[in-house]
């Protein structure tokens, strides 16, 4: 059964003939797979989803869908829902219109709308809502009333283009959940456009970065985090992002990071006098020196933000500027100098004039106590 | 560690607040004022042009309605309600009337069909579709003389181009506007020519303010075009559509330029509308104290009419 999978093949979109909205993208989404688009604005996310949803046409490349190639099947036939940003209510006709304006289009018998429209309604707990207007509902309630047109369309595939961003942040996290939920429910093939790392790390079965049109990375939220394939993909996922810094590989292989009081050693040689970028998340950065700490840094502490349950302080870290995220509350003055302790087995390893991850694994060599 | 501090008893309702804390202002009437003063102020030169070319003619109007005047225009004599009776009697009058309804109903429909489906094209995004638009637009530019004298000489019997292209085609000439059956359908094709430029107009900008989501949004759930159009472009154009349908409305009562260089209200008083009558009635036979009262008539008539416009048609108008 391939009912509920989408494939793309060197898809491919320019909008003027030169230059690349999305280029040469590959992915095959499997059927009941949340998959998550995710990338700055202006990356191609939403063309791509477009050109999934058949709004938009391929430059070139292959879209299969449900097993069968969809280039030119209208919108209507490649069997998906979808919900768009702004909702896309139509606000002449209440909820209960605006949920069944689809099945009415698809000549859906009356019985079978009723039923599907309860069982959507009592799903989204939109019961009470139903003779309203949508500019009679706060933008929670909008959210709820797509999501129910998406689900009583009862199609495999939905699509969803940046839907929680009218949303304010608490209702955006609660909503998250629920569309997750939704989805694990339904057991649709879910393709979900955004530009929140955070929406795209928490709801994601697999999620693809994209920049510049260009796909980054695919993989699961936390291989991606663990071990971003460059350093976009390592600055744009988390929060904080990646602290990065310039290092110099020497001679006989060993690094040597700005203001660092020991260089490091790599388990791969690189070519010497060739600079890379060194990259840390703000997590694995501690003020003490813990169990497994066998490198440290010394760096200018810039401000310190004490959030409750974790302390984020800013700093110069050899001419970079760092963020660290401390657990705890930390009373610091800021503006003077400290110690950072890490493990070296944290750190990565980027090249500096592509940013592809090195795949190096760093050492730092046992010394003798350095008194700082 | 120090607690957080302990708040004080709160006032429980508005009115304790209001007693108990509420200081009174320091300023005085003058300065709490000023704001309406500085409308005031910035409304005065509408209500003067207003106040002198509407409302005092209007009310005017009336006073004479109920007046014989000379033929300078000044009363002579009450007369009371003499003048609406003799408008009552009136074979003439009572022709305007029907002329004028014929009139609104052969050009308000058409000219809102007309100007949008010119709006629903010029609003597909293809290429030099701007050409269009402007060119569909360009009747706003044109004033009445300008455009009546236009349609005058297309209208011609002998030289006209529409006699031209009938006979091009071996179909009969027509006489355009000699006829008194053709006559009024002559003035009233004008006038939706006349029409369509502002109507167009308003009704693109009402299209293009329609979110595109809306459509894709019905594509994807398989409505075709028509479907969409009737489902969604109409209401949510119903606004716009209102308003237009309004002002073409109130327009088609007032149309006399037209009228009096395409026809003279004529041939035997086959393009008579009502305000054309009028200013027979005023500034020909010098009848002010008739000619006013036909004014009040046709005022309360539109004003009537476009109440009742609201109270009806406004039910089927989606405002968002």
């Amino acid at each position: 059964m391939s009912d509920g999978q989408v494939t793309l093949k060197h898809v491919t979109k320019s909008f003027d003939g030169s230059q690349f909205a999305v280029q040469d993208a590959s992915v095959t989404i499997e059927q009941g797979e949340f998959f998550v688009l995710v990338g700055p604005s202006g990356c191609g996310k939403s063309t791509m989803l477009r050109m999934i949803a058949g709004l938009e046409e391929l430059t070139a490349g292959e879209i299969h869908m449900h097993g069968r190639l969809s280039n030119d099947l209208s919108p209507s036939k490649r069997e998906l829902s979808m919900v768009f940003q702004n909702y896309a209510l139509y606000p002449h006709l209440t909820v209960e219109e605006n949920i069944l304006f689809g099945l009415k289009v698809r000549k859906v018998s009356k019985q079978e709308q009723r039923r599907r429209c309860d069982e959507a309604v009592d799903m989204l707990g939109m019961r009470e809502y139903l003779k309203r207007k949508p500019r009679e509902l706060s933008g929670g309630q909008r959210q709820r009333v797509a999501l129910a047109r998406a689900v009583v369309s009862q199609m495999p595939i939905c699509l969803m283009d940046e839907p929680l961003s009218n949303l304010d942040a608490k209702l955006r996290a609660q909503m998250r959940t629920e569309i997750r939920q939704l989805q694990q429910e339904l057991g649709i093939t879910m393709i979900y456009v955004t530009h929140d790392q955070v929406e795209a790390m928490t709801m994601a079965d697999r999620m693809m970065v994209l920049r510049q049109g260009e796909v980054q990375q695919v993989g699961r939220p936390l291989d991606l985090y663990n071990h971003p394939a460059n350093d976009f993909v390592a600055s744009f996922i988390g929060a904080p992002p990646m602290n990065l810094t310039t290092a110099t590989v020497d001679n006989s292989g060993t690094l040597h990071v700005p203001g660092a009081p020991r260089p490091l050693v790599m388990d791969q040689p690189l070519p010497a006098e060739q600079e890379v970028q060194l990259g840390i998340r703000p997590e694995h950065l501690h003020l003490e020196p813990q169990e497994d700490s066998d490198w440290e840094l010394p760096v200018h502490l810039q401000t310190v933000e004490v959030l409750g349950n974790e302390t984020l302080l800013t700093m110069d870290a050899g001419g970079a500027d760092w963020k660290a995220k401390i657990p705890g509350q930390w009373s610091l003055e800021a503006k003077r100098q400290a110690v950072l302790y890490l493990n070296s087995s944290h750190l990565h390893l980027f090249a500096l004039d592509n940013g592809k991850n090195i795949g190096a694994s760093l050492s730092a060599p046992v010394q003798e106590e350095v008194t700082l | 560690m120090k607690q957080a501090e302990e708040l004080p008893r709160r006032v429980e309702t508005v009115d304790e607040a209001v007693k108990r804390y509420r200081i009174p202002s320091s300023r005085s009437f003058w300065q709490k004022t000023v704001n309406y003063r500085t409308a005031l102020l910035y409304l005065l030169p509408s209500l003067l042009l207003f106040g002198v070319f509407m409302f005092y003619p209007m009310f005017y109007s009336l006073y004479l309605s109920f007046f014989f005047t000379d033929a300078q225009g000044d009363p002579t004599t009450f007369v009371g309600f003499e003048n609406y009776a003799y408008l009552w009697e009136s074979a003439s009058f009572r022709r305007s009337v029907l002329v004028t309804i014929i009139f609104v109903l052969l050009t308000v429909p058409a000219s809102v069909i007309l100007a949008l489906f010119l709006a629903l094209l010029a609003n597909e995004k293809l290429r030099g579709i701007g050409w269009y638009r402007t060119i569909f637009a360009s009747t706003l530019g044109m004033s009445v003389a300008a455009s009546a004298v236009i349609w005058l000489f297309m209208f011609h019997p002998t030289t006209g181009v529409l006699n031209a292209a009938l006979q091009a085609l071996q179909l009969p000439a027509v006489s355009w506007l000699q006829d008194s059956t053709m006559a009024l359908i002559s003035i009233s094709i004008t006038t939706i020519w006349m029409n369509t430029g502002f109507s167009f107009l308003i009704l693109l900008g009402g299209l293009q303010n329609i979110d595109e989501h809306l459509y894709e949004s019905a594509r994807i759930d398989g409505a075709g075009y028509f479907y969409q159009l009737r489902r969604i472009t109409v209401p949510m154009l119903s606004p716009t559509l209102f308003f237009i349908i309004t002002i073409t409305f109130i327009n088609a009562f007032q149309s006399f330029g037209q009228v009096d260089i395409l026809t003279g209200g004529g041939p035997a008083e086959a393009t008579n509308l009502i305000i054309y009558s009028i200013y027979r009635e005023a500034f020909i036979y010098y009848q002010f104290g008739p000619a006013s009262a036909m004014a009040i008539v046709l005022f309360a008539a539109v004003l009537l009419l476009t109440l009742l416009q609201f109270k009806f048609g406004e039910r089927k108008v989606h405002y968002q």
